[in-house]
């Protein structure tokens, strides 16, 4: 009987937690979720799931691991989970469990940053990004309509233990939230909108089909998606300088306009300045000392970007030479220098240490589909080493040749898919060993090459080429 | 003063290596200075590609840089003129692409990977100091280098040559120019040494200029011409023969390797002056040899006979091989060099295209300041001297003067020789007025204060007799004048910094505006559309607009286009021009047939930018007339007093063409009721709009430059798209709507194309 109820509900739907069976992983019941409080917030362009759970080992033997499933369903992924000891504020590890056959839930497993003894307890606090879980409904807009976004998600929260008493809180970009899913115990407030509290969950909820809840709520603001992102981290010890480049393919992934494009209302409007679902700007705040900032795209110099820079903040306003409206597409590049003296420190010998943000960005909500960091050593540095504080999918380790190499400089590209900007400002520290002589290579290339030129003249000009005397 | 003169001047011998070492300092610096004003757009703006045809060049370097020589060789572009593409290997000049690609390689080999574009945009400041360059070893042939010096300052500053080579400007003239010069260079040395060397140094570079530019044929008939004309002078000499037949023989053949010039060095009547002088040159040779070896009584007979043959001969050969078709006969662009107005009558592409037309007098002094009026100068020296290569100086002159009073941008075939001819001017005054010595006042009479003009007339007077020294006595005449000529100089280098900056180091892609507080605003609506376009366009997307956006659109847009302003196949220009001068009905037929999926037209009404469409709508209205003198015609877009008009006195023909309709799409909507008004024609607009059936508006830029629009799609149940505005507005009947409406009603069964 469950197995055809969990066939239908998947058939029907595909969109819901298979929840209670089919469950291949063998997860022991060793856990009680005491009390289970998930925050699902979508004032963002994704969703960023938080999870605060007091957790019981109900086994006779200390237990480290917990599995964690979230829904990941349609287009949705899984960008990052986070989780730490909520009371002490130590962190602990989430990795993925590479299994499918519960799709469409993702397991995370959990390791516990102190073994837990029987009966005893533990709060956990555990953040997740969530990407492609939300759609404008309608999918398109007229060019100064409301957008609006939905979600869909279960009242339970999907877990392989038992749960005593569980609540999940919905908070949506602002108050204007006209649809939404009705069951006992569901309240609007304000932003928010609250399930539960449900007492004494079985493991995976109850019955799959009625669990799902959707709601769809106004968001003002364009859903700012960069395809890709190529960033370029350039250090330069005789320029004594760092040189960032970013190269952006950006998408608007929010309603689509119904009709074209009409430069008359959007001229019209815009002395009002309403709120609208298309991107205008996009605000970059660099660190502190950031200097010389360009921004351009494929055909050029864009004129329409302010800088500013001084000892307190750095701040790149870039706005696109056209609006970009749901599905439309933009690419451009920025790129700023700042001193190296305050990213770089001399270690150990001939030793160096880099400590650069691995990802920035703008300060809209923004979600990228993949990341490539290439970061530039200078010509002749060795024995590279990183500490990511992202996980890294894809590591490759090259020479980039560039004014006046023999060799090339030391580099690394390191890729990212689907990362949400809420990992932005976080440092990369890259270790590594840079000689003197190293140093010297290009000055001495640049002498002998002009040398044997002038050699090679000399030589060539006093040949005498003419035929009789 | 001796002893400033005696720690200046040593001795001959010490000081020529001083004057190296200044000349190449001088030399060097002119460059800088050469490179330095051409940058005015760089710092003003960015380091962009300018104006309409570099837009291709950049385009056809990045093709080369990516695919390599032997691909763009080969290159058949689909992505323009479509559906006809062009083979675009076959009908360009490829100097200056394989130049700068060649560039990007050799710096690419020293780990300095230059971006293309860069390379392009200054390719034209680097070789405008190398022009500089080779107009000083080409005066330095004709005086002496403190001549050369001059003439490489006036060359690396003059308007003239600026206005055709500044940063971004990547047009074959970039290189062009120096390529003239240093090809006429190679022709006098070898002329004066009879050198095969130098004869065939010269051919290799005629050869880069015939891969560079189309104004090759400008050598071809000028080096034959002073050939020519040193023969009829009676100056004929082996040197002369030496020189001219290795130029011609390898020369031509070279030229002959480039495939857009092919076999037109022994077909076309562009170049059969260059092939007859060449057979000239053979029998003056072989008569000179006779003359050696017959006595010359029977040598003038045997010459009187050998002329009146040979003329008959080649006279006959001429006209019959160009009455047969073998030798084609001059093209229209060459036929309006002689009559001005030929290309008006008979080519209007030719003729709408602004540096086609006749020369304004003050553009000559625009363009070249005080030296117009020091050239005849010049050239009146050069008579004095009369050698072989003052003869070049004298035909160049006459020959570019002319050309130059046809055609506005010929006046940059004149710049050069103008700076030459200014130079030696300058340099004989300075040679004469800054001689330190004065010469010894021996008569007694002249120890009185004399006026200067005597004193040169009695010196001249001496001159006959004595042969004394030669020279200005008066140290106020040399300070007067020498100080004029410096103001002169100074002058004409403020003017030529001030031309500059103003007239030619504008993008015109990008234009400038001043906000109220004085700072500079960029107006970039252009980039903007074609970004959009790029950006949010399918890539195979067809777009529609007048030739003159083709090669932006092909280069910032990436887009296919329907013309561009390789102006090869004039039916199809035609075909666009009747597109926009139609009816929407008429119209509509045309775009579905060509598959066209956006149209852009330029529309200035909004900001008072005046060279958009509704500007040039007449001329896609004369060359549609061309072409279908039936359909499109001139006259019914005048009104009936002859005006060109676009209020409410336009004529309905007017009204309803798509590029009115297109202009002026919503436009009064931006106004109060009533206000409309159109910044660039001054007029007040119906405050009606014109309402468009077949597209949809699909993309303005920010101040109306730009306006895309999107062809629809044929109506899903098989109507034509007026009685399904119609049906959408309302209305059940369809006949009311003017005569537009009436015009649609006859046409109907025609109108729907399913294809």
């Amino acid at each position: 009987m469950r197995s055809s109820n969990s066939r239908v509900s998947l058939l029907a739907t595909l969109l819901l937690a298979a929840s209670h069976l089919g469950f291949s992983l063998n997860i022991p019941p060793v856990f009680k979720n005491t009390n289970l409080l998930r925050t699902i917030d979508v004032s963002k362009a994704y969703v960023k799931e938080t999870i605060a759970v007091i957790i019981e080992n109900t086994s006779h033997q200390p237990q480290t691991e917990y599995y964690l499933p979230l829904l990941v369903s349609g287009s949705s992924a899984v960008s990052y989970v986070e989780c730490k000891d909520k009371k002490e504020g130590t962190p602990c590890t989430a990795e993925v469990v590479d299994d499918t056959t519960d799709y469409p839930l993702q397991y995370y497993k959990i390791t516990l940053p102190a073994t837990l003894q029987p009966a005893a307890q533990i709060t956990l606090a555990v953040t997740a990004g969530v990407t492609g879980a939300l759609t404008p409904v309608p999918a398109i807009i007229g060019q100064s309509d409301k957008q609006y976004l939905s979600y869909t998600g279960t009242k339970f929260v999907p877990s392989p233990y038992f749960t005593e008493k569980q609540k999940t809180k919905f908070r949506a970009a602002n108050g204007e939230i006209p649809d939404y899913t009705v069951y006992e115990h569901t309240e609007k407030s304000g932003y928010t909108v609250t399930y539960g509290p449900y007492d004494n969950v079985e493991p995976w909820g109850t019955d799959a089909q009625a669990d799902k809840f959707t709601i769809r709520f106004e968001f003002t603001n364009p859903i700012v998606y960069m395809e890709k992102l190529e960033r370029d981290i350039e250090v330069s010890h005789w320029g004594n300088n760092l040189a960032i480049e970013e190269r952006y393919w950006m998408t608007n992934n929010g309603a689509k306009l119904k009709e074209q494009f009409s430069r008359l209302s959007w001229a019209t409007t815009s002395y009002y300045n309403p709120p609208t679902a298309a991107i205008k700007s996009l605000l970059f705040p660099l660190r502190v000392g950031s200097k010389d900032a360009y921004y351009t795209d494929e055909v050029g110099n864009v004129s329409t970007s302010k800088f500013r820079s001084d000892s307190r903040e750095a701040i790149l306003d870039i706005k696109p030479r056209f609006p970009i409206f749901g599905g439309w597409n933009y690419s451009f590049v920025v790129g700023w220098n700042n001193d190296l003296p305050a990213y770089l420190r001399h270690g150990e010998g001939d030793g160096y240490i880099l400590k650069v943000p691995l990802l920035q960005g703008p300060s809209q909500s923004t979600s990228y589909g993949k990341i490539e960091v290439r970061i530039i050593l200078p010509e002749g540095a060795t024995n590279v080493k990183y500490v990511s504080p992202i996980a890294i999918h894809k590591e490759e380790r090259f020479l980039h040749k560039t004014f006046m190499d023999t060799i090339g400089r030391t580099s690394i590209k390191l890729t990212i898919d689907n990362v949400v900007d809420e990992l932005k400002n976080r440092d990369i520290i890259v270790t590594y060993n840079y000689s003197t002589i190293a140093t010297l290579r290009k000055p001495l290339v640049v002498l002998a090459s002009v040398f044997s030129v002038y050699v090679v003249t000399a030589i060539l000009g006093r040949i005498d080429l003419s035929i009789g005397k | 003063m001796s002893t400033v003169k005696s720690i200046l001047f040593k001795d001959p011998a010490s000081t020529e290596s001083t004057r190296s070492i200044l000349r190449v300092l001088i030399l060097l610096t002119i460059a800088a200075a050469a490179v330095a004003s051409r940058l005015f757009s760089v710092i003003r703006f960015e380091s962009i590609i300018h104006e309409f045809d570099p837009w291709f060049n950049f385009r056809a370097s990045k093709y080369l840089v990516k695919h390599g020589f032997f691909d763009f060789w080969n290159w058949f572009d689909d992505r323009t003129w479509y559906p006809l593409g062009r083979v675009t290997g076959g009908t360009l000049y490829p100097g200056l692409m394989v130049t700068s690609g060649a560039i990007w390689h050799a710096l690419r080999m020293i780990s300095l990977p230059v971006d293309i574009r860069n390379i392009c945009v200054l390719l034209a400041p680097g070789f405008s100091g190398l022009t500089a360059f080779a107009t000083y070893l080409f005066t330095k042939e004709m005086k002496d280098s403190g001549a050369g010096l001059l003439a490489a300052a006036f060359m690396g500053i003059a308007p003239g040559y600026i206005s055709r080579s500044v940063a971004g400007s990547y047009d074959n003239e970039a290189i062009a120019i120096f390529l003239l010069m240093f090809t006429f260079y190679l022709w006098i040395k070898a002329a004066k040494l009879g050198s095969a060397m130098w004869g065939g140094l010269c051919a290799l570079f005629y050869f880069y200029m015939v891969s560079a530019w189309g104004g090759y044929v400008f050598i071809t008939n000028l080096i034959p011409l002073h050939v020519l004309v040193l023969i009829l002078m009676g100056r004929y000499s082996g040197r002369i023969y030496v020189a001219y037949s290795s130029w011609y023989a390898l020369g031509t053949l070279a030229s002959m390797q480039v495939p857009f010039v092919g076999f037109l060095p022994v077909k076309t009547s562009e170049h059969m002056a260059a092939l007859g002088i060449f057979g000239l040159i053979q029998l003056v040779a072989f008569v000179d040899y006779l003359r050696g070896q017959v006595p010359s009584k029977q040598f003038n007979t045997l010459l009187r006979a050998l002329v009146i043959l040979v003329t008959i001969v080649a006279f006959t050969g001429l006209v019959t091989l160009t009455v047969t078709g073998v030798i084609a006969p001059w093209s229209g662009r060459f036929y309006s060099l002689w009559d001005t107005g030929y290309a008006k009558i008979h080519i209007p592409i030719i003729a709408s295209v602004s540096e086609h037309q006749p020369t304004a007098w003050p553009s000559f002094f625009f363009d070249l300041n005080m030296l117009i009026w020091l050239f005849p100068a010049g050239v009146y020296l050069c008579f004095r001297q009369l050698t072989d290569e003052h003869v070049f100086i004298i035909v160049y002159s006459v020959m570019a003067s002319y050309f130059a009073g046809v055609m506005v941008r010929l006046m940059l075939t004149l710049t050069p020789i103008v700076c030459v001819a200014a130079a030696i001017t300058v340099s004989s005054i300075f040679d004469t007025y800054l001689e330190i010595d004065s010469p010894q006042e021996s008569d007694d009479d002249s120890e009185s204060k004399k006026p200067k003009k005597e004193k040169v007339k009695e010196t001249g007077g001496f001159l006959s007799s004595k042969a004394p020294y030669i020279g200005i006595y008066s140290i106020t005449s040399k300070v007067a004048v020498v100080g004029a000529f410096s103001v002169y100089l100074i002058l004409f280098v403020l003017h030529c910094t001030w031309v500059t900056s103003n007239a030619y180091s504008s993008p015109s892609v990008v234009l400038a505006s001043r906000m109220p507080d004085g700072s500079q605003h960029i107006i970039d609506d252009f980039r903007e559309a074609y970004y959009w376009l790029r950006k949010n366009t399918p890539y195979d997307s067809k777009i529609m607009s007048w030739w003159d956006y083709g090669y932006q659109i092909g280069g910032m847009a990436d887009r296919t286009t329907l013309v561009d302003n390789n102006t090869w196949n004039n039916t199809h220009i035609a075909t666009v021009g009747k597109a926009m001068a139609s009816s929407e009905e008429v119209s509509y037929d045309i775009l579905r047939k060509h598959e066209v999926d956006y149209v852009l037209v330029i529309f200035g009404g909004l900001l008072g930018y005046s060279g958009d469409d509704i500007n040039k709508f007449l001329w896609m209205v004369r060359i549609a007339e061309g072409v279908w003198p039936q359909e499109v015609q001139e006259r019914k877009f005048f009104t009936h007093r002859g005006e060109y008009k676009v209020d409410h006195e336009a004529t309905d023909t007017m009204k309803n063409s798509l590029m009115y309709k297109m202009s002026y799409y919503k436009f009064p909507s931006l106004f109060p009721p009533g206000q409309a008004q159109d910044r660039v024609r001054g007029a007040r607009l119906p405050s009606e709009g014109p309402v468009l059936h077949t597209l949809d508006e699909a993309f303005t830029s920010e101040n109306w430059i730009v306006r895309i629009y999107k062809v629809k799609d044929l109506d899903q149940f098989g109507r034509d798209h007026f009685s399904v505005s119609a049906f959408e507005g309302g209305k059940k009947k369809k006949g009311k709507k003017g005569g537009m409406a009436g015009r649609a009603a006859g046409k109907r069964g025609r109108r729907v194309a399913r294809i």
